[in-house]
């Protein structure tokens, strides 16, 4: 072994500390970087020399900087990823929906209703009274516009919804492009044996994003490819990659291949809270509230058209409401015109108020399914509130999980920024050894050329 | 276990976020001074809210409909007894000219009997809030009125018919003292017309009628079938040499084939057929009103509830005086028994004020019990929420001060 071999070994440790020293640092400037995992660097020894019998260190080598991640943490957190932002999707969407019913308020159609058959009750006391007629009249405007608000504002948020499904498919297109494009460079940068670990970060973190909008199951093959799938069609791996979207077949949506050759069945994602609630919540509760006020109208007609107004002469067939069409349930514009076209006599007299007091008597009757018209309103409000609780608790449930799987993820893949600087004095004492090895052999070789 | 920087970020911004969360819905509770601010804060409490605010609305309307209808109906009991007391004194006019003292001259009988028809009449037309007392349905129309040229009051048109309020959930409660009830003379029809019958077949009933002054006639009355449910009344009236006065013939009374109830008679659904015969001073009306057509046949019978329109009787008695004739025994027999009949009316209205007053009561109390309920499942307990808000506030100032003095600290302090 020459003395030269020293300076090798020394120069050796210098660039291994020196490259574990650049490591170290990208993880400090990491620390805040969720998308960031730790790498560690994995020393290696150097090949020895071999001299006779003898075998002599070389020096020390970087072997491989290691990304500390676990996959099987990462592949929960996609799961759960997808259960959590379904239920945030729907739950956030129902508060709106919930805000439009107003209740429990008097501005809420409950107490509308309420409100309408009170006032017939009180007509009943007295037919002739202008005012008792007028009240009737703003009793039945006053359900009118909240029928109407409430309509409007669920399709208003059928329409968002279906505009929101739109660009959740445009996202999941450009996340796929990227990952298509990740995966190729991951592919290139293994064949020839270089590091990627940024690359597989950046893969990585655009799988938990996908995994936040649909459902996807991903393998990973041995040079580090995704292959990826979108609730059961295969979406990309290393060479190839398929754009979605969004279909709207009538009065439901669903997502495509572009091609339209095949249709996903998402388990989860936003884009399968945006799908129920297109599909099922928000048609259900708009044909709940149609009902209760198809069967209001008619009910309140069939006795209204019985009876006679006030007006001279007098009239019967009169209907209080024309019409419920596309949520607008239209009054009689007679009957907004002159309220004495309101019916409150049976039998033409004008002090009889049989007409008034079957109308108020509504209110009890079971007029839809066997139950009161409030007690039907009272099922369409309550199903939203729980739905809305139990998706707000799934949504705590798997965020809490979530929560977890992302403690479990830090804990492998999180830099600490105090054993990053223990690492940092460790190598700085390395790399000072190494340049005091340096300085050794310098000192043994002027030994040496002195005594020539 | 490694304890990355990420991990003390992450759990401290939860433990955070939590305590704000918890923070901010008990302030909004505070504010607002509920416990249940939307549906999703309690779904079976939210139900149980919008059923008692419905229930206190309905409450609410109750009260309404009691306190018009109490007003309306002691308005009546007010004329009713204003009434009674011009009846005491007709009859105490009627008690003078029977004593032994009074002779001849009857004028100032006459001009006091005069003055107390007019009180009455006027009473009887009294209002209440735009409505006739004793309009009876249709009370938007003066009931009565003088006809001078027949010299005698005129009922205008129906003044039967209850008005009905409703007081609580199931009952409704007449409000009103219908004018017929007491001034009309009303010939009740009972029983039912038998529906096997052939077609152009009639049944007969005959009852006694009055005039003003007591006499009496006789109403013969034959109800021939015209249609399935449908028949004609023709009816007579006689008088006591057997003469007819009036006869005439009334169609299409039509009954319910269901039920068979009455339903109509032409266009008037009320029942009644007027008879009025200003020469011989009858007024007074046939309720049909309770016939029935059915398959078991119960003998036709009239009930009069009096015997005439006590208008007409005092002017009679009135005119008499004037001509220097002293009532007849009939005339103030007739008097005698309208001043009961009012008594009697004044008693049913005095117990329908009583019954809304009692009804009043149990509805008040009612309503205490719903918004206690209303409060309990709504309102917020204010001294728990204090506390909670008190207690949440503290965690929160000690989570901002253990972060302030944890978070920021690393190995790099110390090197």
């Amino acid at each position: 072994m020459s003395l030269s071999n020293l300076f090798s070994i020394s120069r050796s440790s210098l660039f291994a500390h020196q490259k574990a020293l650049a490591v170290t640092s990208a993880n400090i400037a990491n620390a805040n970087n969720p998308a960031y995992t730790r790498q560690v660097v994995m020393f290696g020894t150097a090949t020895p020399n071999h001299r006779e019998s003898f075998s002599f260190g070389s020096g020390v080598n970087v072997d491989k900087v290691l990304r500390v991640r676990n996959q099987v943490t990462d592949a929960q957190i996609r799961l759960n990823n997808q259960s959590y932002f379904s239920a945030e999707k729907q739950a956030g969407t129902l508060r709106q929906v919930e805000s439009l019913f107003s209740e429990p308020t008097e501005l809420g159609l409950s107490n509308l209703m309420s409100q309408f058959f009170n006032s017939w009750d009180e007509l009943a006391v007295d037919p002739h009274s202008t005012d008792l007629r007028t009240n009737v009249v703003q009793a039945g405007q006053k359900i009118s516009e909240k029928v109407s608000s409430i309509h409007s504002g669920i399709t208003q948020t059928k329409t968002d919804v279906a505009n929101e499904a739109k660009n959740v498919v445009r996202q999941v297109n450009t996340i796929v492009e990227q990952l298509h494009t990740v995966n190729k460079q991951i592919y290139e940068a293994s064949s020839i044996k270089s590091f990627n670990n940024d690359l597989l970060d950046k893969r990585d973190i655009l799988l938990d994003e996908l995994s936040s909008l649909v459902s996807i199951n991903v393998s990973i093959d041995d040079k580090n490819v995704a292959n990826v799938s979108i609730g059961g069609i295969f979406a990309t791996d290393g060479l190839h990659h398929v754009e979605f979207a969004l279909d709207q077949d009538g009065d439901r949506i669903s997502l495509m291949t572009k091609d339209g050759a095949a249709k996903t069945r998402l388990q989860g994602g936003s884009l399968k809270g945006l799908t129920e609630l297109y599909n099922k919540d928000l048609p259900q509760q708009l044909k709940d509230l149609e009902t209760i006020t198809q069967a209001l109208m008619e009910n309140v007609n069939d006795i209204h058209s019985k009876g006679h107004t006030l007006t001279d002469p007098q009239v019967t067939g009169v209907n209080f409401f024309t019409k419920f069409d596309k949520g607008v349930l239209e009054i009689n514009q007679d009957i907004l015109d002159d309220p004495f076209f309101v019916a409150v006599s049976s039998d033409g007299a004008d002090g009889n108020n049989k007409i008034a007091l079957e109308i108020a008597a509504l209110r009890n009757g079971k007029l839809l399914d066997n139950r009161t018209l409030a007690e039907n309103y009272s099922d369409l409000v309550s199903g939203v509130a729980n739905k809305i609780n139990l998706q707000e608790q799934k949504q705590d449930s798997y965020g809490l999980v979530l929560h977890q799987l992302h403690q479990q993820k830090a804990e492998y893949s999180g830099v600490s920024t105090d054993e990053e600087m223990i690492h940092i004095l460790e190598y700085q004492k390395s790399y000072d050894a190494a340049a005091k090895l340096v300085r050794v052999a310098d000192e043994l070789l002027q030994t040496i050329i002195s005594l020539v | 276990m490694r304890i990355p920087d990420s991990f003390l970020q992450r759990t401290f911004m939860r433990s955070l976020n939590n305590t704000k969360s918890s923070l901010a819905e008990i302030q909004y509770q505070l504010t607002t001074m509920k416990q249940v601010n939307k549906p999703s804060d309690n779904p079976l409490s939210n139900s149980r809210i919008m059923r008692l605010h419905n229930h206190l609305e309905k409450i609410n309307t109750f009260k309404t409909n009691i306190n018009y209808g109490k007003s309306m109906i002691d308005s009546s009991i007010l004329s009713l007894g204003s009434m009674q007391e011009a009846m005491d004194s007709v009859k105490l006019e009627l008690t003078k000219l029977n004593s032994a003292v009074v002779g001849g001259d009857y004028t100032t009988f006459a001009d006091s009997i005069d003055g107390s028809l007019d009180l009455i009449l006027d009473l009887a037309n009294s209002e209440f809030n735009g409505q006739y007392n004793f309009g009876g349905a249709q009370n938007g129309e003066k009931p009565f009125y003088y006809d001078e040229a027949n010299n005698r009051v005129v009922t205008q048109r129906y003044i039967g018919g209850d008005k009905e309020v409703r007081i609580s959930e199931t009952i409704k409660q007449k409000f009103n003292v219908a004018g017929r009830e007491i001034f009309q003379s009303v010939l009740a029809q009972k029983g039912n017309l038998d529906s096997n019958l052939d077609i152009g077949v009639a049944q007969d009933t005959s009852s006694k009628v009055y005039d003003a002054d007591g006499n009496e006639y006789t109403l013969d009355m034959r109800y021939t079938k015209t249609d399935d449910n449908e028949y004609q009344l023709t009816y007579d009236v006689i008088d006591s040499d057997n003469n007819s006065v009036q006869t005439k013939t009334i169609t299409e009374i039509k009954f319910d084939s269901i039920t068979g109830k009455f339903s109509s008679i032409g266009e008037n659904t009320f029942g009644e057929i007027k008879i009025d015969v200003p020469g011989n001073k009858i007024d007074f009306v046939i309720d049909v009103s309770k016939l029935k057509v059915l398959d078991s046949p119960k003998k036709l019978n009239e009930t009069l509830n009096q015997k005439s329109n006590i208008f007409n009787t005092l002017i009679s008695i009135r005119d008499g005086l004037r001509r220097g004739e002293k009532p007849t025994a009939e005339q103030v027999e007739m008097v005698d028994k309208f001043n009961s009949h009012l008594l009697n009316n004044m008693s049913k209205a005095g117990s329908i004020s009583n019954k809304l007053t009692a009804t009043e009561s149990v509805i008040n109390n009612r309503e205490l019990e719903v918004t206690e309920l209303l409060s309990f499942e709504q309102d917020v307990d204010v001294a728990r929420a204090t506390i909670e808000l008190q207690t949440k506030q503290y965690m929160l100032d000690l989570t901002y001060k253990i972060s302030s003095m944890i978070l920021p600290r690393s190995l790099l302090d110390y090197l």
